[in-house]
């Protein structure tokens, strides 16, 4: 007895398997690597300063949206404070 | 009386098989299960009532015409059940992708962001489908058996083991039309049953001490996080898994149509209105599948055990993966939430809180276990696209 294409069942069976592994495996260190970047203090002084102080309210969109705001506003509108 | 004689044959009464009554009386029970006991109601009702239409004799609804079915006469003498199963489902399919795209505006990926680890229990709960796939192969080869299966259509049955619906349906649609009616009953009547199926297993792979562990509570999670994910895991799995593409790429556009806040109609949309529409044909359709001739083969009862199978081993991989972690690892999990990685959410991580809940009425397990069941949906969508690369 014999099952038909063996070598293609045993080909889909480990790279089926290894392809679910290498996935999450890759998506867990992303998750980390992102989430460690995100809650760092150098991304929160250097990224989110810079873009605004509402960014972690507003999201990364509205971040940008608000950084480019504030530095187009610096730009624009002139010290007369003195 | 020539006439009437005509008349009456070509009744369905007349027409009637002893087969037929059968399985109009599956779609009794299926309807009673909806109604009575409220398991799985979305999909048993309508899949019920599609059972009984496709055993009425003679009936256009559920046929498509021979021939060209793009011919405008074979359209016009088709039904829409027949139409929708033909160009929904086997010529495009296309149902299945908007299910999870509503599914995905359902989502919450939080607990998969919080506890990253808990994506391996997802992966691991993938292993019953490959054990149902040699297993198809297997019982091919035995002939006393008198079963037959093609690569192509253990591949199909095996995926029963993803506890994922419309992954199924998706899954047999493209590799094997003919057993999609079948494939997808027995998935969904095994996600209905999960509660009788895994309880058993669970209790009978863990200690009571592993079931009381009481797990920390997860991180707090940004939105940022939660808007990336969504693009990064599909740019990922469809860079791996180009062929996965139609169900993730809906998926996490759902996903983030929901967390990013700024489209609430759309998301509505999708989670209501698309999925609920969507839900209707595809149920239907489905049932309208199990026409007594399709259904009444030793084949179906093979489909039967093997999908049992690839659900028991799918929940014995997540919860010994989840005990192996647990001895590699400081921080221990209770291994109750590896049963979750088969993917039937939510019903697999309320099982698996239950469970511990039992063992330790303190115990909190649903956000721990919604992460595995999530990836579970992810595991199961990528081995999809897998076998369709493959064998497709």
């Amino acid at each position: 007895m014999k099952i038909e294409g063996i070598e293609q069942a045993i080909e889909v069976t480990l790279l089926g398997l290894s392809t679910a592994f290498v996935g999450v495996i890759g998506l867990m260190g992303l998750i980390f690597v992102i989430g460690r970047l995100l809650d760092s203090e150098w991304f929160k002084t250097r990224i989110f300063n810079y873009m605004g102080k509402r960014a972690e309210e507003k999201g990364m969109a509205a971040a940008l949206g608000v950084g480019l705001l504030v530095a187009q506003q610096k730009q624009e509108t002139p010290d007369d404070s003195r | 009386m020539l006439g009437l004689t005509q008349y009456i044959n070509q009744t369905g009464f007349f027409n009637l098989s002893l087969g037929n009554l059968l399985l109009i009386l599956v779609g009794l029970v299926f309807i009673y299960l909806a109604i009575a006991k409220k398991t799985e109601p979305y999909e048993l009702l309508p899949i019920g009532f599609g059972i009984i239409l496709a055993n009425l004799p003679l009936n256009t609804l559920t046929q498509i015409a021979d021939g060209d079915p793009m011919a405008p006469i074979a359209l016009q003498k088709s039904g829409i059940l027949g139409l929708t199963f033909h160009f929904a489902l086997s010529f495009w399919n296309i149902l299945p992708p908007l299910i999870f795209l509503g599914l995905g505006a359902l989502t919450d990926f939080t607990p998969i962001i919080a506890k990253p680890k808990t994506l391996l229990l997802g992966a691991a709960a993938q292993i019953g489908i490959f054990v149902a796939f040699w297993g198809a192969l297997f019982i091919s080869v035995v002939p006393a058996l008198g079963v037959k299966f093609s690569i192509e259509e253990a591949a199909a049955i095996s995926i029963i083991g993803g506890a994922d619906g419309p992954t199924t349906i998706f899954l047999s649609a493209i590799l094997a039309p003919d057993l999609l009616g079948r494939t997808a009953v027995v998935a969904y009547s095994y996600m209905a049953g999960l509660v009788f199926i895994q309880p058993p297993l669970m209790r009978l792979l863990t200690s009571r001490k592993e079931r009381q562990i009481v797990m920390s509570p997860p991180r707090e999670v940004s939105r940022v996080e939660k808007l990336t994910f969504p693009i990064v895991g599909m740019i990922i799995i469809i860079l791996l898994v180009p062929n996965a593409a139609p169900l993730i790429g809906m998926f996490m556009l759902g996903n983030i149509m929901a967390v990013s806040g700024v489209v609430p109609r759309l998301s509505s949309a999708a989670s209501n209105e698309v999925i609920n529409v969507v839900t209707i044909f595809l149920m239907v359709t489905v049932g309208s599948q199990l026409s007594a001739e399709r259904v009444l083969h030793i084949e179906t009862l093979a489909i039967l055990a093997l999908g049992l199978i690839a659900l028991a081993f799918g929940t014995t991989g997540g919860i010994v993966l989840a005990k192996v972690i647990n001895l590699l690892s400081k921080e221990k999990i209770n291994p109750l939430i590896g049963a979750a990685g088969v993917s039937a959410v939510p019903m697999a991580a309320r099982i698996a809180h239950s469970e511990g809940q039992k063992a330790n009425p303190e115990n909190f397990l649903l956000p721990h276990a919604m992460g595995p069941n999530v990836a579970g949906v992810i595991g199961s969508a990528v081995v999809a696209g897998v076998f369709t690369s493959l064998l497709g």
